[in-house]
């Protein structure tokens, strides 16, 4: 039995313009327990990004009630690397603890670890351009990791890659979340990729979002993303995932 | 590490080094025969030298400034207020367009005022700046400061707030607050703002000092220029005019080449 780390109880979220206001989420419940990892998939524009801004903090929520089980430090990754060019990378993997304050030697140590376990060791003094993009996303990550978040929050991570490195990067980036024994929500378009990552997905309705039901996808974590989209259960969660979203 | 380049490749980078090597002779020959064919008009009466002066005699008058040993205390007093003008303006500006973006009511309060100021031919303030500041070189480094303040405060605000949403996003997400959001992200973002800020605060603090030696000074370029006009000694004005070309030269240059320094840094493309 898995514990619940964060319960999302009908948050509601309204933006305000002058001239109109948009209910971006309403109704939205969901329980995320320790070591899930969790798509969100639902339609563009649907208020995805709301709910994971919303738990990380950014943005008040109009209405509704998230609960945290434990005193928990949430990471975010965004749609690009959003690596500063002007620092070398583990300058840049630093960053989040700099202004955390928590830079010490443990803590420099702990990132410099990360960095040579997911092969980036030998590019600590390197610029961004130097590195490949997949390698780039990989550092965004460890920069996230270095601060020790219980929680990931993953906005479209992969959308600013080409088609073939997306299968290799999200591959990559699902083993480190995985090794590192990490809750994970991710944001994604690409139904393939839920299903070779997560645990578990939440299918969102279109604007305002809320959950309209949750799968648990069961696929072998040895499998590499190749295996597992050629296999018969992926089709049939496909198949499935495809109805209910695009009916 | 040694770099093996393609036959192919060694002929286009000769190829373009001989271009380069092209243009410039042909700036330096456009030059050289501008300076030749004035020369022969003045000698030839082709041009009233008189009111167009020579470049013999502007070499002359030049060599007699440095003979006398005024033309450097004159380039010193020109230099030092340029500089200060635009060291201040420089500063201000950056400080100033960062309080904006961290305090958006500031803005939203001073934009109107940003624009008028901005608008205003900051010539008109002239006398009211040497009554206020004095007659002297406080009044010069006052109006070169007013020239170029407003307009490198607009550009560090506007480029503070083109950097991209994710990165603020990102800075947030981690709890940054308005001054590591700056130190961090922001500042060395928008750098190439602040560099283009650089170069217009080049030739606006050099408007402002001739501007300011016009009216009040008793030394400086300017001063030579204005001097040289009202004795009708034209030779002093265009040395005084050429002088100046090859002073906001050499300064941009400097600027350009902490572009080139901010590039290698990464902080511009």
């Amino acid at each position: 039995m898995k514990k619940p780390l964060v319960e999302i109880k009908d948050l509601k979220k309204i933006y305000h313009t002058p001239k109109n206001e948009t209910v971006a989420v309403e109704g939205f419940s969901l329980r995320i327990d320790e070591g899930d990892f969790i798509s969100l998939v639902g339609p563009s524009g649907c208020g995805k990004s709301t709910v994971l801004s919303v738990l990380a903090g950014l943005t008040e929520l109009s209405d509704g009630e998230i609960s945290y089980h434990e005193d928990i430090s949430v990471g975010y990754m965004l749609q690009h690397d959003c690596l500063f060019e002007w620092m070398t990378i583990l300058d840049n993997v630093l960053l989040g603890l700099k202004i955390k304050g928590a830079l010490n030697y443990d803590s420099e140590n702990y990132a410099k670890d990360l960095l040579k376990t997911y092969g980036l060791g030998d590019f600590t003094s390197s610029y961004p351009h130097e590195l490949s993009g997949g390698m780039r996303q990989r550092a965004a990550l460890i920069r996230t990791l270095a601060i020790k978040p219980k929680l990931l929050l993953l906005d479209e991570p992969f959308s600013a890659l080409d088609s073939q490195m997306r299968i290799t990067v999200s591959e990559d980036i699902g083993r480190i979340i995985k090794n590192q024994g990490l809750t994970a929500i991710l944001i994604t378009h690409d139904l393939s990729e839920a299903i070779c990552l997560s645990d578990k997905i939440a299918v969102l309705s279109p604007r305002p979002a809320r959950v309209m039901n949750v799968y648990d996808i069961d696929l072998p974590d040895d499998l590499s993303t190749a295996k597992k989209r050629t296999s018969a259960k992926f089709g049939e969660y496909y198949n499935i995932l495809s109805k209910e979203l695009y009916g | 590490m040694m770099e093996k380049y393609s036959d192919e490749h060694i002929l286009y980078l000769r190829e373009l080094k001989r271009k380069n090597i092209a243009i410039n002779l042909i700036r330096i020959s456009l030059l050289v025969a501008i300076i030749i064919l004035w020369q022969i008009a003045a000698d030839m009466k082709w041009i009233n030298s008189v009111i167009t002066s020579s470049p013999k005699e502007i070499i002359l008058t030049i060599h007699s400034l440095i003979s006398d040993k005024t033309l450097f205390r004159h380039i010193g007093y020109t230099l030092f207020e340029t500089l200060t003008g635009f060291s201040l303006a420089t500063l201000f500006g950056i400080i100033l367009g960062s309080a904006l973006w961290a305090f958006p009511v500031a803005s939203r309060v001073m934009d109107p005022y940003l624009v008028v100021l901005n608008a205003l031919p900051k010539v008109a303030l002239g006398p009211l700046i040497i009554v206020w500041a004095g007659a002297g070189m406080e009044a010069i480094i006052i109006m070169t400061l007013s020239i170029s303040l407003i307009s490198t405060v607009i550009s560090v605000y506007s480029g503070l707030r083109s950097v991209n949403e994710e990165t603020i996003l990102l800075m947030r997400s981690f709890g940054a607050n308005q001054l590591q959001m700056l130190k961090y992200a922001l500042l060395p973002a928008s750098c190439q703002s602040i560099i283009g800020a650089l170069k217009i605060n080049v030739s606006l603090s050099w408007v402002g000092v001739i501007m300011g030696e016009f009216l009040v000074s008793k030394a400086g370029i300017g001063y030579l220029i204005m001097y040289g006009s009202q004795v009708f000694n034209l030779d002093l004005v265009m040395a005084g005019i050429i002088i100046l070309c090859i002073l906001a030269g050499g300064m941009y240059l400097m600027v350009s080449l902490f572009e080139g320094w901010t590039k290698k840094k990464g902080w511009t493309v």
